[in-house]
């Protein structure tokens, strides 16, 4: 406790220079989690890495999301990956002298249809075997774990079984962009924040020296892209091509009430998650839109169907105040698995595709995408992710455990 | 006629809210704040607070001074223990100093099992009210208008902008939160503008005047979406007038918090509009001109007006006891005000006694609306427009823009962005977080500069006010604090939806049902004891009660099934057959008339997306089916080819005006031939060919296809037939015990011959390859959706297989979704899975690497081995359904 009443800083404020080994564009989550890993993990000066931000740290994806942590996916590769991200969490919090108020809630995904107990069991047995927490249960333990759901049978979409992920939490988003960019920072990294990258610069033999920004030019040895919903217009500038379109996704928020929802609740079906934060709101989310655009514009559409989706799961909902929606970006892959590591322009490297599984991954990615920038080795852990991966038909589909679920 | 409040009864009056039926007996604490259970009491009267939140015959966090007081409600206030009068947490406001702003991501870090111990206790004190879990979600009407001219906000500028909009003819429609225009304006000129105005809209037949009604969103369209008690309102205007007006700013000052301490316009509003005097001796703190007409609104109300404090400009001679030109710069009291602290132009300051103070601050917009109009056909007009307009300017503005919208030019709403506004160096920023000056400026020196930064550290402007009160006061903070870098610092956060909170149940007014697509043959189904399941949007019929007998009957003596949900288009056209060459991936130009071939669809990735036939009719025309979730789906993508490759082509859609009926087993023929006199013999009609015949009387197409391994004859024909042909094939299937076939009895048939589901036993990466159906792709033709990414993977070995699987008899049926192992490793999955009763053990369906996918290989499902086969496990050459 004696820790809160020295007064403390979080980020200190450099000049920017004109030369850094490492030059880390976008500002959230996995940019500033790559950037504390460089430094803590592979001994890199945090004075010789910058992580470039156009808005405030945290602005795009990393702070618009449903803080859902989980690691119940369907392929080997993504539920390796997200358990990795798992142990990172569990551990957040002390390592970062950080509180990330992890509350670990529990994860329900619902099936109301035959097709879907059939995908939530493979999920569930493929997650036993890899040591993930998560098993396939029916009505009555359903209603005995999570009496707030509505287990009639006289609805439209009966609540059938559910794939039960006790791990599953949700912390708070802000903290994690805060904690990994408060010990970057501490520790001497630069973050510039307002600072909008112009322009890839690439030597003759087309590899990348650097970048162009609106406060002048930067001489870089590696460039990372981590802007996820801004991913084509910083690939546009390197010139590297990715199968990558960007979605609305939209999401509220109710005014506080006292507890009364104590899981994490998500129906694919119905295209809806649910799950109620610290603060007492209960935050209310659904697919990402079907159309693409760059407009943060929020919709009535959006509100009247997730409401509607919403009640019929949890009716006790009904008289809840919504207090505010929002819009946020996602930049979705063919596969729904993100593209992490090297592209054709040499030092270039990205770490996109979050769709709507990144910020669960920020852990993980910043660890990972740390180890390629400092070894120059693609960590196994992220070899599946690569770019390459369309070209040769390899894809790691995640679209039955990454769409709706988050 | 009274309210039930907190056990005891209250009496109402006609007209009251109840915020003012509650303050006029005397209740003065009206909520504790979120974090430190500081009392809280009435502000600003106007809905933009959070003091008055209450809960309402169970509803949580409803504004006491915006909700009209009814017989019988029951009101209770929020968020104190064991009582809001006497509310024990409010010790943790003794304890602010060990609670800095951001304590909870400074605390509770180590020892590890801290937080979760802490989080317990915390959620249980966040939150402002318990919302009533028994009530069930009532249906809201949702009503859509579709005015010329929407006016929003029925106040001076508002009801000048609708009467000039409707004299030139265009219908108009107003909103105003209030039961009548000027409910909450007390007694004085603007009332008497507003009566007067009022009066002529109620006369004017182009103006329909909505009360009670408030505009909760601007969207794209435009679109208003409002509400009101009983409805969700849907509002399509051709223009908006947004006049919603603005609002005295939150002033900040060591203890503004204090119950006693009003907006200049509340205060206003419980003497002049509800009759109830505030208290008896107020200060009136007037920076507006407009404030010291409601000191004497107080004044008559019967107070005292201890001292009216001048801003720069404001003329207060004659009102109140003393005239002071200066500013408060404290508020004195425990629990209530008892005085405040007056620093006087020249410097001197004194405390005077009150128990009111009334802060008649600067006005600033109504931000909400007009930001969220940007870029929308829009026109401001009142102090939404210009903050402090005098009547007569509100008067003109709104006929000018009355104007305006009628005419319909299109003036796309760029509101003028709100200035970081002047604030105090001490009190509270946020009443909603309770987050003070100092706070905040702690904030910024721990590194959260931005206002953006400060919003999300602190909370400031997330609480229910939405910053309506605070957002420009905090990044007034973050430009005092860090001045070299104003601009980035300051930038406004994000203003968005909704303006008023809405219940959940109101937004989802008019949404809350599934569409439910049923054949005509449903009622039939149902009527036999048929169990339903969802496909798509339609409901399928899972089972008549006894899927073996089901599936019996087709094996051995003939069974029907509906089959009417299957996507039906009729294709025509000069460019037809270039069209269907470029969709399917298999040939159609040399398809005869009467002949018909499976066909798969594929993506642009060369992804199965569906599958189905596709019948050559005489004329040239072709009949295509495609699944039954896939029918919508394929309609728009197959317009959408069209009209990319500029092809001459009709696609009729055909799904709902035809039914058809698939009937399968051994003696379909003998069945239809009680019924048809038509040649349907093999030789004259063979497997794979379609003929026009006609069935009880009725023109059919019929098809002559095998998905569930027997001789079959799928019947389609128009929908007004459906019930009369259901009875006469039962009718004449009796013989044979005929029985109608389900789509539990129909997966298992389909499996032992090993014909897949798409998405079922596909997925969104399946090539054609990969499920061995290369025969259903012909790489020679030109081009075809999906062609050059086929071309492309046909030089890999595909990851994985889909391949055919049974086991020994006797062994378990395993469920789909198992997974499969090879040698204990995490091999592949099951897609479908059965026991077969005509085999006498388990089949099905998996994908398993292609190194592993050789016929006669053994994989594990479930710990128990499997067999892998390599073509039908029912009639493998195809002799039944020759037959």
């Amino acid at each position: 406790m004696s820790g809160l009443l020295r007064g403390r800083t979080f980020f200190k404020k450099y000049p920017m220079k004109k030369s850094y080994d490492i030059v880390i564009i976008g500002g959230g989550a996995h940019g500033l989690g790559t950037a504390y890993y460089l430094v803590k993990n592979h001994g890199i000066k945090a004075e010789n890495i910058a992580v470039l931000e156009m808005n405030y740290i945290g602005a795009g994806g990393s702070g618009r999301n449903t803080t859902i942590v989980r690691s119940n996916y369907r392929t080997p590769e993504g539920i390796r990956f997200y358990e990795r991200s798992m142990e990172l969490w569990r551990g957040l919090s002390q390592d970062l002298d950080f509180n990330m108020m992890m509350s670990n809630l529990g994860h329900f995904t619902l099936a109301h249809t035959d097709s879907s107990v059939r995908v939530q069991r493979e999920r569930a047995e493929t997650n036993k075997v890899l040591g993930v927490d998560s098993r396939l249960i029916f009505r009555d333990e359903i209603a005995e774990l999570c009496p707030e759901l509505n287990m009639s049978l006289d609805v439209p979409y009966p609540i059938e079984a559910a794939l039960y992920h006790p791990p599953g939490s949700v912390l708070r988003h802000d903290a994690v962009v805060w904690g990994y960019g408060s010990q970057f920072s501490m520790r001497g990294g630069h973050i510039h924040q307002g600072v909008k990258v112009t322009a890839i610069r690439k030597d003759s033999a087309g590899k990348c020296i650097g970048v162009d920004t609106s406060q002048g030019p930067i001489d870089a040895g590696v460039v990372m892209s981590a802007v996820a919903g801004w991913t084509t217009q910083v690939t546009d500038l390197a010139g590297v091509k990715t199968p990558i379109t960007n979605h609305p996704l939209q999401a509220f928020v109710t005014e506080p009430v006292k507890p009364l929802l104590h899981k994490i609740i998500v129906s694919a079906s119905l295209h809806t998650y649910i799950s109620q934060t610290d603060r007492g709101e209960v935050l209310i989310g659904s697919e990402i839109e079907p159309y693409t655009t760059y407009s943060m514009r929020s919709t009535n559409t959006f509100l009247e169907h997730s409401t509607a989706n919403a009640l019929d799961v949890v009716p006790l909902l009904a008289r809840l105040k919504i207090q505010r929606q929002w819009t946020g970006y996602c930049d979705m892959t063919p596969d729904y698995s993100p593209i992490m590591g090297k592209t054709e322009v040499d030092n270039f490297l990205i770490d996109a595709g979050w769709g709507t599984w990144g910020f669960k991954a920020s852990a993980v990615c910043g660890e990972t995408m740390a180890e390629l920038i400092a070894t120059n080795r693609t960590p196994d852990l992220i070899e599946p992710f690569r770019l390459s991966r369309f070209a040769e038909e390899m894809l790691v589909p995640e679209k039955a455990a990454a769409s709706v679920s988050h | 006629m009274s309210i039930e409040f907190e056990g005891r009864e209250v009496a109402i009056q006609p007209g009251d809210s109840l915020a003012a039926a509650l303050y006029r007996d005397g209740v003065r604490v009206f909520s504790r704040s979120f974090k430190y259970h500081r009392p809280r009491g009435l502000y600003c009267l106007s809905g933009d607070c959070p003091n008055c939140l209450v809960t309402v015959d169970g509803e949580v966090n409803v504004r006491a001074c915006m909700c009209a007081a009814k017989d019988g409600q029951k009101v209770s206030r929020q968020n104190a223990w064991p009582s809001v009068d006497r509310d024990a947490l409010n010790v943790i406001d003794k304890f602010h100093p060990l609670m800095p702003v951001g304590f909870y991501y400074k605390a509770g870090i180590k020892p590890k099992f801290a937080w979760p111990m802490a989080e317990g206790v915390i959620r249980r004190v966040a939150g402002l009210g318990f919302s009533d879990k028994s009530d069930a979600p009532r249906d809201i009407d949702r009503i859509n208008r579709h005015p010329d001219v929407l006016v929003i906000g029925a106040g001076v500028a508002g009801l000048s902008a609708a009467l000039a909009a409707a004299a030139t003819g265009k219908r108009v429609m107003v909103i105003d939160e209030g039961s009548t225009p000027g409910l909450r304006v007390a007694a004085g000129p603007t009332k008497d503008a507003i009566d007067g105005l009022a009066a002529q809209v109620a006369a004017n037949a182009g103006i329909e005047l909505n009360t009670g009604t408030s505009a909760v969103g601007i969207y794209e369209g435009p679109m208003v979406l409002a509400i009101t008690a009983e409805q969700t309102l849907h509002i399509h205007p051709t223009n908006i007038v947004i006049a919603s007006g603005g609002m005295e700013m939150h002033r900040i000052f060591p203890n503004n918090d204090l119950p006693g301490i009003f907006m200049a316009r509340g205060a206003a509003r419980l003497a002049g509009a509800h009759g109830i005097k505030p208290g008896e001796t107020a200060v009136v703190w007037a920076e507006t001109q407009e404030a010291v007409e409601h000191a004497k609104t107080l004044a008559a109300a019967g107070m005292t007006i201890a001292a009216v404090v001048t801003g720069p400009g404001v003329d207060a001679t004659g009102v109140g006891n003393r005239q002071i030109s200066g500013e408060i710069v404290e508020a004195k009291g425990r629990k209530k005000l008892s005085g405040v602290v007056v620093r006087s132009t020249g410097g001197s300051t004194e405390e005077i006694s009150c128990d009111i103070l009334a802060c008649g601050a600067e006005i600033q917009q109504n931000m909400h609306l007009p930001r969220l109009a940007y870029d929308l056909p829009c026109v401001l007009a009142g102090d939404a427009a210009l903050p402090g307009t005098t009547l007569a300017e509100a008067e003109q503005q709104g006929k000018d823009a009355g104007a305006a919208a009628a005419a319909g030019l299109p003036l796309y709403v760029n509101p003028p962005a709100s200035k970081p506004r002047q604030c105090g160096t001490a009190g509270y920023v946020c009443l909603c977080e309770d987050v003070s000056v100092k706070e905040v400026e702690q904030a910024i020196d721990e590194g959260f500069e931005s206002a953006e930064l400060l919003k999300r550290y602190t909370t400031v402007t997330m609480g229910p006010c939405q910053g309506r009160l605070c957002a420009d006061q905090l990044r007034a903070i973050a430009e005092r604090k860090t001045p070299s870098e104003a601009a980035r610092v300051s930038a406004p956060t994000t203003l968005r939806p909704p303006v008023r909170p809405i219940r959940i149940e109101q937004a989802a007014a008019g949404a809350r049902h599934h569409i439910e697509r049923h054949t005509p043959l449903h009622q039939k189904h149902l009527e036999m004891g048929a169990s339903t399941l969802w496909a798509g949007p339609w409901k399928r019929i899972f089972s008549y009660g006894d899927m073996q007998a089901e599936y019996e009957a087709v094996r051995h003596r003939v069974g029907v099934i509906d089959v009417g949900t299957l996507g039906k288009f009729l294709l025509a056209g000069p460019d037809v057959v270039e069209f269907l060459e470029r969709i399917y991936p298999m040939r159609v130009a040399d398809l005869e008339p009467g002949k018909l071939r499976y066909g798969l669809m594929l993506e642009e990735g060369g992804v199965i997306i569906d599958d189905g036939t596709v019948c050559a009719l005489e004329g040239g025309a072709f009949y295509c089916t495609v699944t039954t979730s896939g029918a919508e789906r394929l309609e728009s993508w197959m317009l959408d080819w069209r009209e990319a490759w500029g092809l001459d082509v009709f696609v009729v859609n055909q799904t709902a005006s035809l039914a058809a009926v698939n009937v399968a087993g051994p003696h379909a023929r003998d069945l239809l031939e009680k019924l048809c006199d038509d040649p349907i013999d093999k030789e004259s009609f063979p497997y794979l060919r379609h003929r026009r015949i006609t069935v009880n009387g009725v023109s059919c197409l019929a098809i002559r296809l095998g998905f569930v391994g027997e001789l079959a004859y799928e019947l389609h024909f128009p929908a007004a037939h459906a019930v009369e042909m259901w009875d006469a094939i039962l009718e004449a299937g009796k013989e044979w015990d005929i029985k109608p076939f389900g789509l539990d009895a129909q997966r298992l048939l389909r499996l032992e011959k090993g014909h897949i589901i798409i998405s079922q036993d596909t997925d969104f990466e399946t090539t054609p390859w990969k499920v061995s159906m290369d025969w259903a792709v012909k790489l020679d033709k030109p081009d075809f959706v999906g062609k050059a990414a086929l071309v492309r993977s046909q030089r890999r070995t595909p990851r994985e297989t889909l391949v055919p699987w049974q086991m020994e008899p006797g062994m378990a049926t395993p469920a789909e979704g198992s997974i499969v192992t090879v040698g204990g490793n995490l091999n592949g999955r099951v897609t479908s899975s059965k026991m077969s009763y005509v085999l006498g053990h388990p089949v099905g369906l998996a994908w398993v690497t292609t190194e592993h996918a050789k016929a006669g290989g053994t994989i594990s499902i479930g710990g128990a081995p499997a067999t892998i086969g390599d073509h039908a496990f029912y009639d493998p050459e195809g002799v039944k359904l020759r037959a």
